[in-house]
């Protein structure tokens, strides 16, 4: 059929192992460091928050990972997503190029996080595990995991970071629904917390901060893990359920990508959609511009220092290396909760240090600009973490129409924005501001990098 | 691109200020009328001239515009007098950046590549193509571009921010918003929905945001100077100069009320 909008492929044709990029990678992915010894960690050191599978994942170089059915039989209640081509919006930019749009928005939580919520819940269950805890920035994956607990039968407890607890009410109302807790962070709950208060009682909170709630809260009780929604690499192998639609999915429109784009926060939304296509380019496949998109407020690739550092605030997690911001980065509270994090996927990292990613960062006013065009056009309006990609795809697609190119540009919308009308209508009533950077303060940050002796080559 | 042209918006932003660019119609009331009224625009308050080029068909004006055309044309105006009244201009006349403001058709007859370069050397700062469709702006904003002339792009309201994005692209200079459709002249702009307007469209592009057609009063000046980088006014200034009616001093006092209004009104509240 011409003209055709949604390219669909059927629940059967699902996915039924995840792609895992580490045994396509040049160089091999750098130890995680444990910091008291400097030694790379090993299983028994993670033992604590994850269960072995996970772990296994987590350091696994098979280049395929079998899906298990049950997580296969709950992520077929929305998988596969659909594909979009974004014809209206083309017509609108006058562009030759192809815009098409992965769309996991269609999930019960509204994005892409459950891929790996489900995945993470199941294996917990599995080891006997009966409480999980965890962070949110945006509330999108604190309630992925809400959702997931209720289907695996687990607690969840979420530590959510103030700003967004504040800015959005009705996604805590979500995650009780499902019968989690949550709470704001930082909060009085924790020692890391209430540390964090005494110093500044009117922290309005970061994805570091509300980690080490989440990590302190687990250790406390051996009943209990931690699940983390982005960053790490089991995470990322668990969205690529994304990507590999994706490619099926194409074929079945006749294209291929010229461009892929994916907003980066942790890294996982990018790696799911961009990493089985980066995959087929390092096997010898066709060139693609690989975009991450960051935000200018919260710019971890493109002016972050690539170096290890801790994944949270209190310095409770291992050291990985990573371009960040320093774990003491707080970023100005701007809306797209789920990008404000200092630090970045370890193999998003490596893959923009080896130039396979090229990123670029955007102000959040172009972006909701953006994201208010898309929504006029296509009839979505996104997530405000989805409008970075929305922006770099539109500023994408009239580069081609000046360079008069037919290009093809795939982006992953990874979320709506439904939950988010607050940042909307702030967005329409001209109040939404770009806050300028504060270099110093970025710059302190930084400077408090722990001293890891380098290199140290994954075992 | 344009030297003189980013010093002045980048002087107005230090002012905290919305600049005022007065349209006139080149060789209206006549050449030489034309020539004093230039020279005595800067003392009175505009901060930006824009200069139209004659035409026969002056389709997207009103009454008052088109009747400055057929004063300009019957006094032998057209591109050629336009480029020579700037040159007499940059003689006494160093900072006042000129944007050149006419029909595709005028353009045309002089040979669209011709005229930038000539634009270029008499001291033109920018060029507007007032009925130039976007695809029309994409062809020539090269050609203009060689020469070191932005072409201006023109912000409709109907576009909205896709359309915005579309056609701003890639863009110097400025941007040009149309405050009401229809004709230069026409009926006064709903404030209100116009600052709205272009707050969004501040949000779309870096560049200075001029506002135009239909700021005719020193109230409606005063309320939009808060909104917009720099407002056009024409009509109000070629009434001014009617013959019989009007008068060049009474032309220029008229610009040095709306900009003492303008300037008591503050600059744009937007970054
Ligand atoms: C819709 C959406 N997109 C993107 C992100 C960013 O996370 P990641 O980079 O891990 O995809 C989030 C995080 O909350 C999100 O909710």
């Amino acid at each position: 059929m011409s003209h055709q909008i949604k390219y669909q492929i059927s629940e059967r044709e699902m996915p039924k192992q995840w792609y895992n990029i580490a045994a396509d990678l040049q160089n091999p992915p750098s130890a995680v460091i444990h910091p008291g010894t400097m030694q790379p960690v090993g299983p028994e050191d993670l033992a604590p928050l994850f269960p072995m599978e996970i772990i296994q994942q987590e350091v696994s170089m098979e280049r395929f990972i079998d899906i298990p059915e049950p997580v296969r039989d709950v992520l077929r209640q929305w998988r596969p997503t659909p594909l979009h081509r974004a014809r209206r919006l083309e017509k609108a930019l006058d562009t030759p190029a192809k815009i098409f749009y992965k769309y996991e928005g269609v999930s019960p939580a509204g994005s892409h996080k459950p891929n790996t919520a489900v995945a993470q819940a199941f294996y917990n269950k599995n080891e006997g595990v009966k409480r999980l805890t965890t962070e949110t920035g945006a509330g999108q994956w604190g309630s992925s995991l809400a959702l997931a607990g209720a289907m695996f039968d687990l607690e969840v407890e979420v530590f959510m970071v103030k700003i967004s607890f504040n800015q959005k009410p009705y996604r805590r109302a979500f995650m009780e629904s499902f019968g989690a807790k949550c709470f704001a962070s930082p909060s009085d709950m924790t020692e890391a917390g209430r540390a964090i208060l005494a110093e500044n009682p009117d922290s309005t909170g970061s994805l570091g901060m509300a980690i080490s709630e989440a990590v302190e809260r687990c250790v406390q009780r051996d009943d209990t893990k931690y699940a983390l929604g982005s960053v790490l690499n089991h995470v990322l192998t668990h969205q690529t359920v994304i990507g590999l639609e994706a490619i099926d999915q194409m074929e079945m429109a006749g294209e291929y990508p010229d461009i892929l784009i994916g907003c980066t926060g942790g890294g996982s939304n990018f790696a799911g959609l961009c990493f089985p296509f980066i995959g087929q380019m390092m096997r010898g496949g066709d060139e693609i511009d690989v975009i991450a998109v960051e935000p200018a407020n919260c710019p971890t690739l493109t002016r972050g220092k690539y170096a290890y550092d801790f994944g949270d605030t209190a310095q409770m997690t291992p050291l990985v290396k990573m371009h960040t911001l320093g774990a003491g980065f707080v970023p100005p509270g701007f809306h797209a909760g789920g990008l404000r994090y200092h630090g970045m996927a370890p193999l998003v990292s490596q893959l923009v240090d080896e130039d396979i990613v090229r990123p670029v960062a955007y102000h959040q006013t172009e972006t909701f600009a953006a994201g208010v065009a898309f929504g006029k056009a296509e009839g979505i309006l996104p997530a405000p973490e989805a409008n970075h990609a929305v922006k770099a795809a539109i500023v994408e697609a009239l580069k081609a129409r000046e360079e008069g190119k037919a290009k093809t540009i795939l982006f992953n919308l990874s979320g709506h924005g439904n939950f988010d009308m607050a940042a909307y209508q702030e967005y329409a009533s001209g109040n939404l501001k770009d806050e300028a950077m504060n270099d110093q303060e970025m710059a302190m940050a930084l400077a408090g990098l722990p001293k890891v002796p380098e290199p140290v080559a994954a075992e | 691109m344009s030297a003189r042209l980013d010093r002045r918006f980048a002087m107005l932003q230090q002012e905290g200020r919305a600049g005022l660019l007065a349209f006139v119609t080149a060789g209206d009331p006549d050449r030489d009328g034309c020539l004093e009224l230039l020279r005595g625009l800067p003392a009175a308050g505009a901060d930006i001239i824009e200069l139209g080029l004659p035409s026969k068909n002056p389709w997207l004006d009103g009454p008052v515009i088109k009747g400055a055309h057929q004063r300009a044309v019957a006094a032998g105006g057209d591109a050629h007098m336009a480029l020579d009244l700037v040159r007499a201009f940059r003689e006494t006349n160093q900072g006042t950046p000129v944007v050149a403001m006419g029909y595709a058709d005028t353009l045309h007859r002089h040979t669209l590549n011709r005229f930038f370069a000539d634009a270029a050397e008499a001291g033109v700062d920018a060029a507007l193509i007032v009925d130039a469709t976007g695809d029309d702006w994409r062809a020539w904003r090269g050609q203009a571009r060689d020469h070191g002339i932005p072409l201006i792009p023109i912000a409709h309201a109907e576009d909205g921010e896709l359309g915005w994005m579309r056609d701003t692209f890639e863009a110097d200079g400025f941007v040009y918003a149309v405050a009401s459709p229809g004709k230069s002249g026409g009926a006064a702009p709903d404030v209100a929905e116009v600052a709205a307007r272009l707050q969004r469209l501040r949000r779309v592009t870096d560049l200075p945001v001029v506002c135009g057609f239909g700021i005719r009063s020193v109230e409606t000046a005063g309320a939009l100077a808060r909104e917009a980088d720099g407002l056009a006014v024409g009509t109000a200034i070629a009434e001014r100069l009617v013959p019989g009616q009007g008068s060049i001093p009474g032309a220029l006092a008229f610009v040095t009320e709306i900009s003492g209004a303008m300037r008591e009104a503050g600059g744009p509240k937007a970054t």
